[in-house]
């Protein structure tokens, strides 16, 4: 007996040697404290972080293991000639860069990498990658990005069209000290000829939640208006409303309370969120429901009144700019939404300082350091659908790029489509 | 060489004459720990869970005091997850994880003719069948983080190894309660240690992260020896 367990415990202690030992996984935060000593291993070190703190590898096509077998040597490559004493300019590194991570699917993706030894005459030793810019650019519907102005509305509406016209405008733009950021918005009341109105808002961003903080500026008056026309207007004399997001940078997910909540009469789920939960790729937590819950400050059953809601998108619709138009069409059946395919960046983030909500998300520092990459905290289902890359897709597409830039074709579909619903 | 094979062979001979089967089915709890590198890891902690181990067994008895054995075992081998950052502490993840087992073990046997002692040691191949998950997730808006439950069937991906290896070892005791011409019946208790030797977590070729399960499972099993 004394023997058997002897052996069984000799046995036992061959068997535990059998287990591999895992590579060191760097902890995405981490990396804000590593100091880099060659080009190779400041790759490696944003290799591994991006492969345990990428959420969209269930939907990204890229071989990251292809990736590190492809670039490695070219990186080794720069360590030799960094060592035999030649210059590595910031091209080169931007270039392995570009090749190595420039096609990954994350549209919010921003990489930042500096130059660990630039020339002395480099006054900007850093590469900048944008992934998901570069994705966009390459779209053929592509228009640079603009803000709407004034003249955009009043020039169009007012005296343009005799089935239609200008009852009231205002302009706001306030800051968002949080952001750090601005936000503008263009209100107006659109009279139709039968005497019905359309109240209209443009936002430069998603940034309601925070002016409606701030009772008594301009910005909550302007966004009090556009919800007071939109919920006490009496239902005769309201043909619809529009939500203009073109060129809608996003914000804040909590607009939703107001774009959505103002709408509805109970609790309403509108998206599903998660998150890495562990270092492997396809580690993610379970899909967590995002609810809504009804405005108290403004409401109106518009699905009971069949009230029409048109969203107006561009390619330059991002993150929450297109967000709010996805999750209102996925929710409220009277919506409608005009334009372009949007940007394509559908992952909500959280602030690099919150990096130890879960393993993804942004990482790095802009200024401090030698790396920050900006990278979605969450992947969003809506609508039962993972939608990095491919944005919100118009009910009915109309591009500005087929009108020389001109903002009014889509402005005018949308109008056109409240007067014939 | 000849001489020893012959030996051997005549020996074994001996054994076989003696052989009887034991065919049972057993039931009980079964106690699984994670075992994965801290490496790269935030604030999560992993925790131990008991549940059910349910199956059956032949053994073949090849001498009085050695017998092969192989069980086949429907056992959830489940583990928790708790996230510890203060303001996430509610977070947690039960993972009950459903492997069909099947050990093949050497028994070494000691004792009386009704009261036995086991000792085994072999291997064992797993499938892991199905998984589920249940617990309590976040989502969070600009302000605000909600806490959400779930609970459901985890689905496989390419990351899962669901076919596992690895060494069984464990006691037992064997008791006969009826002694019939043609068959005993009996009671088996066992405690075995499950030791997978296959990660259940694929890896990648540049970043492995291997994950083993441990599993102690007792069970009480009803046997018949023929």
């Amino acid at each position: 007996m004394k023997r058997n367990i002897i052996l069984l415990a000799l046995i036992a202690l061959a068997f535990s040697g059998c287990r591999k030992e895992a590579d060191y996984h760097p902890y995405i935060g981490e990396t804000d404290y590593l100091a880099y000593d060659s080009y190779s291993t400041q790759f490696e070190y944003l290799w591994k972080c991006l492969s345990t703190g990428y959420v969209f590898w269930d939907v990204d096509d890229t071989d990251w293991d292809a990736v590190y077998d492809d670039y490695m040597p070219k990186f080794h490559a720069l360590d030799a000639k960094h060592q035999a004493g030649q210059v590595v300019s910031t091209s080169e590194l931007r270039e392995l860069y570009t090749g190595a991570m420039g096609g990954m699917k994350d549209h919010h993706m921003f990489i930042q990498v500096k130059n660990l030894f630039p020339p002395a005459d480099d006054n900007y030793p850093y590469v900048l990658i944008s992934p998901g810019t570069d994705e966009v650019k390459s779209r053929d519907y592509y228009i640079e990005p603009r803000i709407i102005e004034q003249m955009d509305i009043v020039d169009f509406i007012d005296g343009m069209d005799a089935q239609y016209d200008l009852e009231a405008f205002e302009a706001a733009t306030c800051d968002v000290e949080e952001l750090g950021a601005s936000v503008t918005y263009r209100y107006c009341l659109i009279r139709l000829a039968d005497g019905r109105k359309i109240p209209y808002l443009w936002q430069s961003m998603a940034a309601i939640t925070p002016v409606m903080r701030t009772p008594g500026t301009q910005g909550y008056e302007l966004l009090d208006h556009w919800l007071r026309a939109i919920t006490e207007t009496p239902r005769e004399q309201l043909a619809g409303f529009i939500l203009d997001n073109r060129a809608n940078s996003g914000g804040y997910q909590d607009d939703l309370d107001y774009l959505i909540g103002t709408f509805i009469n109970e609790k309403t789920e509108i998206l599903k969120t998660r998150y890495k939960e562990g270092p492997g790729r396809l580690e993610h937590s379970a899909w967590s429901p995002y609810y809504i819950e009804p405005q108290t400050q403004y409401h109106r059953d518009i699905t009971a009144e069949n009230i029409p809601y048109v969203i107006i998108t561009d390619i330059n619709s991002v993150s929450m700019g297109e967000i709010e138009p996805l999750t209102i069409k996925a929710t409220l059946p009277t919506s409608y939404i005009v334009g372009e395919r949007t940007f394509g960046g559908t992952g909500p983030l959280q602030p690099t300082a919150s990096i130890d909500l879960n393993y993804g998300g942004p990482f790095g520092n802009n200024e401090t350091m030698s790396h920050y990459i900006y990278t979605s905290s969450f992947e969003a289902l809506i609508g039962g659908k993972v939608l990095e890359g491919i944005g919100c897709t118009p009910d009915q597409t109309v591009l500005r790029k087929d009108h020389n830039g001109d903002f009014k074709p889509q402005l005018d579909a949308a109008i056109n489509y409240i007067m014939t619903h | 060489m000849k001489k020893s094979l012959l030996v051997l062979i005549l020996a074994l001979g001996a054994m076989t004459a003696q052989a009887q089967w034991t065919v049972g089915v057993k039931g009980g709890v079964a106690r699984t720990a994670l075992d994965r590198s801290n490496s790269g890891r935030i604030d999560e902690t992993y925790s131990a869970l008991f549940k059910g181990d349910y199956g059956i067994m032949a053994e073949y008895s090849i001498a009085p005091w050695f017998a092969i054995r192989a069980d086949f075992s429907a056992m959830s081998r489940s583990y928790r997850m708790d996230r510890n950052l203060h303001y996430l502490d509610p977070v947690y993840t039960e993972y009950t994880n459903n492997y069909l087992m099947l050990p093949v073990m050497a028994d070494f046997s000691f004792g009386g003719d009704r009261l036995r002692g086991h000792a085994y040691c072999g291997g064992y191949g797993g499938w892991w069948a199905n998984a589920k998950t249940k617990g309590k997730t976040y989502w969070m808006t600009d302000y605000y983080v909600y806490f959400e439950d779930f609970d459901g069937r985890r689905e496989f991906n390419s990351e899962d190894q669901r076919l596992i290896a690895g060494a069984v070892g464990g006691a037992g005791l064997s008791y006969v309660v009826y002694e019939g011409p043609a068959l005993n019946l009996g009671l088996q208790l066992d405690a075995l240690y499950y030791y997978d030797l296959v990660s259940h977590h694929k890896g990648y070729a540049h970043l492995s992260d291997p994950r083993y399960l441990n599993t102690l499972s007792i069970t009480l099993g009803l046997t018949a020896r023929f």
